[in-house]
């Protein structure tokens, strides 16, 4: 053992174990997090000017220790509550797996995919598939988002608790999912095309229930075992979980492992005590399940300080549940006048859209504004027009427009118009 | 050598080796599964009480198991605690239109079978599906007794659960495309067909 340019024990660097390098590594990145004086970038040697470490032998690469997105947990119990995704750190229209959002109902369930079995069942007949089954249907991969139907749940309140664009709508992600398309399962179960229910239920500890319309199951429907070219992460629902494209997150069932038709749905728990729309009249709303259509400014956005006046390119997400997104709009003042931003190609159905909207910043105080229109023709409303239609109560399925405000000095912060 | 020759011939002919197809029949995987894969804890249980395993329970077993499996998380008297994420259970009547409005078991769920099947399915939040049909059903007695919505001496089975009226069994409206679902009258929720869907 030597002392290495750190002042830290490490091996020579012919005996070097590689883990331990990491871990070093590790260590010295937390220690200038934490704004220790054992390591300073400026003594080290330029990057150039020294060999870099060696290929690892870790079995998975990790970001690199000087990243600095993540997710975080929102407040609550862990086992049945949420981590949001950082939406104003991930670059594009694609979430990595390790940042996609989580929404738990009784922990994350811890499954061995050799024991694993998807039981399904109709009036007829009754059968089971292992994993290794699963892998042997045709496979299709499909790009889709997930959103929580309470993410922005923050918007409905006259005084907001959240002040970034991470903790008021981090609860959506996109991914690309691979697995059997549901249609070939149900043409195993001898399933009805239309006017029947599939009841899929989880592995995890509540056994989460939810009854889906079949006419979609064979729209667009997958039984997912991959997420972003890797096996679903245990958060997404390792080994196997429902993909229902543009559907409320309940609904798509991590860790799967029933499949029931019937002629009706079950009306479990999850879809109606939970997932129902309280709109002013007293009335709850039942299965609203399309994602509305949705835009949200990542940058700038709550919680950031802009560096200078000039040139801030405006970027942000947009997407619906309904189909493809065809326009964005931005306004720089409250809503009174909008232009379109410009949508990166390719734009995918059901899936996050990024756009972009080139900005001068001349100091004065600006309100930015996106609004999202989508193939069915329909607009993003204003928070306004939304809770005049629903009130203040109906928690899931917040969609209205997020009005970012800019003050002279540069700071922007969550602000309702 | 005249093994060879034939074995030569057939190749060329392409008649050992199937030309190529697009396969599109059934695909037959999967084995047989018992109806047990099925049943137990976790079971599908229908708000109108098709599923719902024998058993019976009432307000006195039901007090001893919520004092001894639920109380720590929802509260002596079933308010809840939000340290736990543990909603309340009862109270909350009359405030779906106001602007604090409170969902509980008593106030908002439409279907008495709701509360049997997620205690069944569900509970206790640590360890799940520990409950056997028998105290579900004197728990669940518990809470509806406590709520009011039975009297306390009555005792709940499979065959009159569904029956019990919640009291907000008519607050819930259907998305207008699936309005010819109904559910037996008397059993579970009453359901109308909402017109308008901003």
């Amino acid at each position: 053992m030597e002392k290495d340019t750190f002042g830290l024990k490490t091996n020579t660097y012919t005996s070097v174990n590689r883990r331990q390098l990491f871990k070093t590594s590790l260590v010295i990145s937390s220690g200038l997090a934490a704004g220790r004086s054992f390591s300073t970038t400026d003594s080290a040697p330029e990057p150039d000017r020294m060999i870099g470490q060696p290929a690892t032998d870790l079995n998975y690469g990790n970001p690199s220790p000087h990243a600095d997105a993540f997710r975080k947990l929102l407040p609550g119990n862990g086992y049945t509550g949420s981590s949001y995704s950082p939406l104003s750190k991930v670059q594009g229209a694609l979430t990595p797996s390790g940042l996609h959002f989580e929404r738990h109902h009784g922990g994350v369930a811890d499954i061995n995919p050799e024991n694993h079995r998807l039981y399904v069942k109709n009036k007829r007949n009754r059968k089971f598939f292992s994993m290794v089954d699963l892998m042997r249907f045709p496979q299709r991969t499909l790009p889709a988002f997930i959103e929580c139907s309470g993410n922005s749940d923050d918007c409905w309140k006259d005084s907001p608790e959240f002040a970034t664009v991470d903790e008021i709508h981090g609860m959506t992600s996109q991914s690309f999912w691979t697995g059997v398309p549901f249609s070939w399962i149900l043409k195993e179960m001898q399933a009805p095309r239309e006017k029947a229910w599939v009841i899929a239920v989880g592995k995890d500890a509540p056994s989460l229930a939810r009854s889906i319309p079949v006419e979609k199951c064979w729209e667009n429907g997958l039984i997912a075992y991959g997420q972003n070219g890797e096996a679903l992460r245990p958060e997404q629902g390792f080994p196997l979980r429902l993909i229902l494209p543009g559907w409320e997150g309940n609904c798509q069932v991590k860790w799967l492992s029933r499949l029931e038709l019937s002629d009706r749905p079950a009306f479990s728990y999850q879809e109606t005590a939970k997932y129902s729309d309280l709109y002013r009249d007293g009335k709850s709303r039942l299965f609203t399940f399309a994602m509305d259509t949705k835009s949200v400014i990542t940058t700038p956005s709550g919680g950031m300080q802009l560096a200078d006046k000039g040139f801030h390119e405006i970027r942000g997400l947009a997407w619906s549940g309904k189909g493809l997104i065809k326009k964005v709009e931005i306004s720089t003042d409250g809503g009174r006048s909008w232009l379109d931003a410009e949508l990166e190609e390719p734009v995918l159905p059901f899936s996050h859209t990024r756009f972009y909207f080139p900005w001068w910043w001349d100091g004065a105080e600006a309100v930015l504004q996106s609004r999202a229109t989508d193939s069915t023709g329909y607009r993003q409303p204003e928070r306004k027009a939304l809770i005049s239609a629903r009130g203040k109560h109906s928690y899931y399925h917040y969609h209205g427009i997020q009005s970012w405000w800019v003050d002279r000095q540069g700071s922007v912060k969550n602000y309702h118009v | 050598m005249y093994r060879v020759i034939i074995f030569s011939l057939l190749l060329s002919y392409g008649e050992l080796w199937a030309a190529t197809r697009r396969y599109q029949g059934p695909l037959s995987f999967g084995k047989s599964a018992p109806e047990s894969a099925f049943q137990g804890p976790g079971q599908t249980i229908f708000v109108d009480g098709e599923g719902l395993p024998a058993g019976q329970g009432n307000w006195q077993e039901g007090k001893k198991i919520y004092e001894s499996q639920c109380m720590s998380c929802h509260g002596e008297k079933m308010e809840g605690h939000i340290a736990f994420n543990a909603p309340p259970l009862t109270g909350g009547l009359g405030t779906l239109q106001s602007e604090k409005p409170m969902k509980t078991v008593q106030s908002y769920w439409p279907g008495s079978v709701t509360l049997f099947d997620y205690i069944y399915r569900a509970m206790p939040f640590l360890t799940p599906k520990i409950l056997s049909p028998d105290q579900v059903y004197s728990v669940s007695a518990y809470i509806l007794g406590e709520a009011g919505i039975i009297a306390k001496d009555q005792v709940l089975n499979e065959k009159n659960f569904a029956e019990i009226q919640m009291p907000n069994r008519n607050g819930f409206l259907l998305p207008e495309a699936m309005n010819h679902l109904s559910i037996a009258p008397g059993k579970g929720p009453g359901l109308k067909a909402n017109t308008r869907h901003f």
